[in-house]
C-alpha cells in the first residue's frame, strides 16, 4: 500500500488488459496523470500509475511478466509519453500504442523519430513522417 | 504542404538554455507546426545510486538533483523516508524546513526573472534581479554555511538550527526584498516590450494544463488553483497562504504568477519566523525503511514527486523522482504549435526549464 504525506492513496489492482479502460474511467472523472513507477522483480515488473484529483491520489497497480506488451495510456494522457518512453529506455518495457515512440532511445537518440501530435485537445493523433529518415533515404538513393 | 516544412534544431546549445536540451521544430515559414524534444545530454542516473548508498547518504544525492531547488529535493526525500518509518519530525524542524524552502523559492524566481529579462535583451533588469537574489543566497550562507546546496535537511529533522538574531535578520531580509521587488514590479509587468513578447503567447487552457499534468506556475497561470503546499507537509500546515492563480494561460500570466509568488513566499517567511517554537530540531532515527511512499512537494518550478520503496535494509529498493520540468514538457510541446520561431525562446523560459532535474 502506498502512502502519501497525510494518508494512504486509493489503490486499484488491475491487469494489463484493463489498464486502458481503468485509465479512461479516471480521465472521464477529471483525474490527471502524475507519474508511472516501475518496480522490477526477477521475472516481472510491478507498475504503479499515480493519478490525482484535487489533493487526492489514486493508484493503479498491476504486475506484468517481463517481455509482455503493456498498453500505453499516452493516447488518453499525452503527458504519459515521456515516462513510458523512459521506462522503455531504462527497463526494457514494451508499450503498445505510444503516441510518440522513441524506440528505446528517448535519452540517447541515434535515429530520427516521429513528431508529437499536432492537436492535443481532442487527442487526434497525426504524426508527421520520419522526415530525416526520408531525407536520408532520398540522399542514399539519389 | 508537407514539402514546405523545415526542421530546425533548437538547442542543445542555445543562449536562453543554461543546460542542454534539443527541440526539433517543424516549421512552415516562420510558424512552428510541431515540436519534438530530445533529452539525454546530461542524464546521470542518480536514482540508481540507492543500490550503493544507504538511505541517509541518499539525502545528499537527492539534494544534488537540482542546484536551484536543492533543499526541496532533500526535504522531499526525507519526507518520504520519514513517512515509511513513521517518524514524527519536531515542530521546530518543520518550521525551519519552511524557511529554507521559501528562501529557495525566492532566489529561484529571481534567478528565473533575470534569465527571462536577459532573453529579452533587458540587461538592466537582469542585473537588478540577480543583485536582489544575492541578498537571499547570502542569507542562506549565513544560516547554513553554503549559498545554494545547503545540506541542512536530514531524515528526522534538520541538521542546523537558526539563532533568534538570524531569524530576525530573515524578517529584515524579507522586508528589504519585498521593497526591492516591488520597485521593479512596474517595469516587469507593465513594460511595453515585455507585454508585446508575452501576452497571448503560448496559451494553454485550464483543461489542457490539468490534463497535460502541468505543474507549478505553469498550471496555476492557466487558472488551476493547485499547490502541493496545501497538502500541509512540513510547517505549511501551521501557516496561512493562498496559491497565486492567473487565468490567461499565456507567457505573461506565467510571469505574473512567479512574480506574485515571491510576495507570498516572503510572507510565509515572516509567518514562520513569528510562529517558530523552541525545541529540538531532529529526532534519532532507528531501523531501516520498509514499504512504499509517494510524496508531493511544491518546488519553485512546480510539484515534484518522490516514490520510494524500502525493503528493511539500509539501501532502498527504489527511488523515483518526477520533477516539475519533466511534467511541464508535454504542456510546453502543446504551447509551441502556432507560435513564431522568434517566440520559442520566451516560451521555453516561461516553463522555467531545469534540465538537470529532468534528467536526474
Amino acid at each position: 500500500m502506498l502512502h502519501n504525506q497525510t494518508k494512504e492513496t486509493n489503490e486499484v489492482q488491475t491487469t494489463a488488459d484493463k489498464l486502458f479502460a481503468e485509465t479512461q474511467k479516471l480521465a472521464d472523472n477529471g483525474y490527471r496523470f502524475i507519474i508511472a513507477d516501475v518496480f522490477e522483480a526477477e521475472d516481472n515488473f510491478e507498475l504503479i500509475y499515480q493519478f490525482g484529483k484535487d489533493y487526492d491520489a489514486t493508484t493503479l497497480r498491476l504486475t506484468v511478466p517481463k517481455g509482455a506488451e503493456i498498453p500505453s495510456i499516452s493516447p488518453i494522457f499525452f503527458n504519459a509519453l515521456l515516462i513510458e518512453n523512459e521506462n522503455q529506455d531504462l527497463y526494457g518495457l514494451k508499450y503498445k500504442g505510444l503516441v510518440v515512440d522513441f524506440g528505446g532511445r528517448l535519452y540517447m537518440s541515434q535515429d530520427e523519430v516521429e513528431a508529437p501530435p499536432q492537436s492535443m485537445a481532442g487527442m487526434n493523433v497525426s504524426l508527421v513522417k520520419k522526415w530525416n529518415k526520408k531525407a536520408d533515404t532520398a540522399k542514399k538513393e539519389g | 504542404m508537407g514539402d514546405r516544412r523545415t526542421v530546425i534544431p533548437f538547442g542543445p546549445q542555445h543562449p536562453v538554455l543554461p543546460e542542454p536540451i534539443q527541440l526539433k521544430l517543424v516549421l512552415e515559414d516562420e510558424k512552428v507546426v510541431e515540436a519534438l524534444p530530445q533529452i539525454g545530454y546530461i542524464h546521470r542516473g542518480l536514482e540508481r545510486l540507492v543500490k550503493v548508498r544507504d538511505f541517509n547518504q541518499m539525502v545528499f544525492v537527492a539534494e544534488r538533483i537540482c542546484g536551484i531547488c536543492s533543499f526541496q529535493h532533500a526535504m522531499s526525500y526525507c519526507l518520504s523516508i520519514e513517512r515509511l518509518m513513521n517518524i514524527e519530525v519536531p515542530e521546530r524542524a518543520d518550521y525551519l524546513r519552511v524557511i529554507w524552502s521559501e528562501l529557495h523559492r525566492v532566489h529561484s524566481h529571481l534567478l528565473w526573472l533575470g534569465l527571462m529579462a536577459d532573453a529579452f535583451g533587458f540587461e538592466a533588469m537582469f542585473m537588478e534581479t540577480w543583485k536582489i537574489r544575492e541578498a537571499v543566497v547570502d542569507m542562506m550562507e549565513a544560516t547554513a554555511g553554503s549559498r545554494v546546496i545547503i545540506s541542512t535537511c536530514q531524515v528526522g529533522g534538520v541538521r542546523r538550527d537558526i539563532a533568534p538574531e538570524l531569524l530576525q535578520q530573515i524578517v529584515k531580509l524579507a522586508d528589504d526584498v519585498q521593497r526591492r521587488v516591488k520597485a521593479i514590479e512596474h517595469s516587469v509587468l507593465n513594460d511595453y516590450t515585455i507585454k508585446k513578447r508575452t501576452v497571448d503567447k503560448g496559451v494553454i487552457s485550464k483543461e489542457q494544463a490539468w490534463k497535460l499534468g502541468a505543474a507549478g506556475p505553469v498550471l496555476r497561470a492557466s487558472g488551476v488553483k493547485w499547490d502541493a503546499r496545501m497538502i500541509g507537509y512540513a510547517g505549511y500546515k501551521y501557516l496561512n497562504f493562498e496559491p497565486v492563480v492567473e487565468t490567461a494561460g499565456d507567457c505573461y500570466a506565467r510571469t505574473k504568477v512567479r512574480f506574485r509568488e515571491m510576495f507570498v513566499a516572503l510572507d510565509l517567511l515572516r509567518q514562520a519566523v513569528a510562529k517558530i517554537p523552541a525545541g529540538e530540531i531532529n529526532v534519532k532515527v532507528k531501523g531501516n525503511p520498509e514499504g512504499e511512499a509517494f510524496i508531493q512537494v511544491e518546488q519553485p518550478r512546480g510539484e515534484v514527486t518522490y516514490t520510494v520503496k524500502g525493503n528493511g535494509t539500509k539501501n532502498l529498493e527504489k527511488m523515483h523522482v518526477r520533477t516539475p520540468t519533466f511534467a511541464n514538457i508535454p504542456a510546453f510541446l502543446t504551447m509551441l504549435p502556432g507560435c513564431e520561431l522568434a517566440d520559442v525562446p520566451v516560451l521555453a523560459l516561461t516553463i522555467d526549464p531545469c534540465i538537470s532535474c529532468t534528467e536526474r
